[in-house]
């Protein structure tokens, strides 16, 4: 690594920052609610796993992908109506890592309504809607122990027959020790911070995340503080993994998070386990939930990790 | 030993019916749904453990508030309410939002039809069942707690905040018992 290159992708972290501009979040990110089980059970930890998912989290995470990797994610929130599934690859060249993946959410059997002649409401059809992610990801390792990683994302967002489309960049480093990792995570970097439909538009808000992971063995501590936008709170996250030497391909989580939604912070206790039979990674998590109707919810993601 | 285990499995199944019976058919009074959805809601009154079979022998069909209406298993008949003001106090039809789906700036009203003056509460939830709003409406003197048709607007006047484009879920709820829930989109 020359000394010329090294300041160059340094510069590009500060540019990150630089063009950060901040502002009141309105367009839902997907990115919120987790692509991952595990980390989800950890408390929607970024950088829990070094596969593929680490996309959609902190992409600087991807250094850990060897030569191959594939995630694949699913839940169904609101008692199973609405899912949400994600899917990523990351190739590692000789150049650095690569990856790809997308995100979606589609709820279908939504109600058109019209009015009758008593001016009560009908049902006149029924229609669907879709928010979708599109990622694209570069990893590259300036150091054995540091890693920097840029993602480019594509928002997609059907409306009945509106369409929401935006681009923005997302920005990650981390310095990793054999057991310890520090970690920086800029989403939606660059302006316009917008998402643009026919006659609208909604902001996207540049989020910061700082996350810090120590193993003390059989244990592996995870804290995090995310800085979701200007005039929002701070959210803290929390978690803890446990694998025990007399079972290594097995190991379980717990975490407590905090997530912003609409106007409130809300907290969440998690809980997962995984089963590690190398390259299958599977990963169960479940978290309390506050939907009327269900006062749970599942997650689920398999990981291959070559 | 085939016929012994038939038994077995069959004494097993037939004390978990009369267990299920017995623990939901005891004295009082039952109210039921019929399959005439205008009829409204049906008493019975159980005083003894003889008519505890009226009940389903009857004809009356099992449903739950909000949910469309579904032939039981012959031995899950359940209570729908014990109480008199549950009985009275009834959603009829499902709530609808109008217009849906519609913009922030304008709003809508969600819309339904209550057979009575009665407490309701208003939720609202987004996509992945985060609580965003909750409002009690006292019976008899707001908009959305009387009886006949009611419209609540939904704006931001009344949510106190923008609500971001997407879909949500909102319910409306009497005495903790849900009445009728329905989907919202909001558009930018």
């Amino acid at each position: 690594m020359t000394r010329g290159r090294r300041l160059c992708w340094i510069s590009h972290v500060f540019f990150l920052f630089l063009v950060s501009s901040v502002g009141a979040s309105e367009f839902v990110m997907l990115t919120d609610y987790g692509h991952s089980a595990k980390s989800i059970a950890l408390g929607n930890i970024h950088g829990s796993e070094l596969s593929a998912s680490a996309l959609f989290e902190n992409p600087a995470f991807l250094y850990g992908v060897s030569s191959f990797s594939a995630s694949f994610f699913q839940t169904k929130f609101a008692s199973g109506e609405h899912p949400l599934h994600s899917s990523a690859v990351a190739v590692r060249t000789d150049f650095g890592v690569f990856a790809f993946g997308f995100s979606e959410l589609r709820i279908n059997d939504l109600n058109y309504t019209v009015t009758n002649n008593q001016n009560e409401y009908r049902v006149d059809h029924t229609f669907s809607v879709k928010n979708g992610m599109y990622s694209a990801a570069y990893q590259f390792s300036l150091s054995s122990s540091l890693s920097l990683a840029s993602v480019l994302n594509y928002y997609h967002h059907d409306l009945y027959k509106d369409t929401g489309k935006g681009i923005n960049f997302d920005g990650g480093v981390v310095f990793h020790r054999k057991d310890a990792a520090l970690a920086l995570h800029v989403q939606n970097s660059f302006t316009p911070l917008k998402i643009y439909y026919a006659n609208a538009a909604e902001n996207f808000s540049t989020q910061i995340t700082l996350a810090a992971q120590k193993q003390f063995s059989p244990f592996t501590f995870f804290g995090q503080i995310k800085m979701p936008g200007i005039g929002k709170p701070y959210l803290k996250s929390v978690g803890v993994h446990a694998r025990f030497p007399f079972i290594s391909a097995f190991s379980i989580q717990a975490g407590w998070k905090e997530l912003y939604i609409v106007n409130a912070a809300h907290n969440t206790l998690s809980a997962g386990f995984s089963i590690e039979l190398n390259p299958l990674h599977v990963h169960i998590a479940y978290e309390r939930s506050e939907y009327r109707e269900k006062d749970n919810q599942f997650y689920g993601s398999i990981s291959l990790i070559f | 030993m085939r016929i012994v285990w038939i038994g077995l499995i069959c004494g097993l199944y037939a004390s978990c019916v009369w267990a299920d019976l017995s623990l939901e058919l005891q004295s009082g009074a039952y109210y039921f749904r019929t399959s005439n959805p205008t009829a409204g809601m049906k008493k019975v009154s159980v005083t003894s453990e003889s008519e505890e079979g009226m009940g389903f022998d009857m004809g009356f069909e099992y449903h739950t508030v909000g949910e469309p209406y579904s032939e039981p298993p012959a031995h899950s008949i359940k209570v729908l309410s014990q109480s008199t003001t549950s009985f009275l106090n009834q959603m009829v039809g499902k709530p609808l939002i109008f217009p849906n789906p519609f913009r922030w700036n304008s709003g809508a009203r969600i819309g339904y039809r209550l057979t009575n003056d009665m407490d309701v509460t208003v939720e609202i939830y987004n996509f992945a069942g985060y609580k965003v709003f909750s409002k009690p409406l006292k019976a008899g003197t707001e908009q959305g707690a009387l009886k006949d048709y009611n419209r609540i607007p939904v704006n931001e006047s009344v949510l106190g905040c923008p609500l971001p484009a997407g879909v949500y879920v909102y319910f409306i709820l009497h005495e903790g018992v849900v009445l009728g829930k329905d989907k919202m989109v909001i558009m930018p």
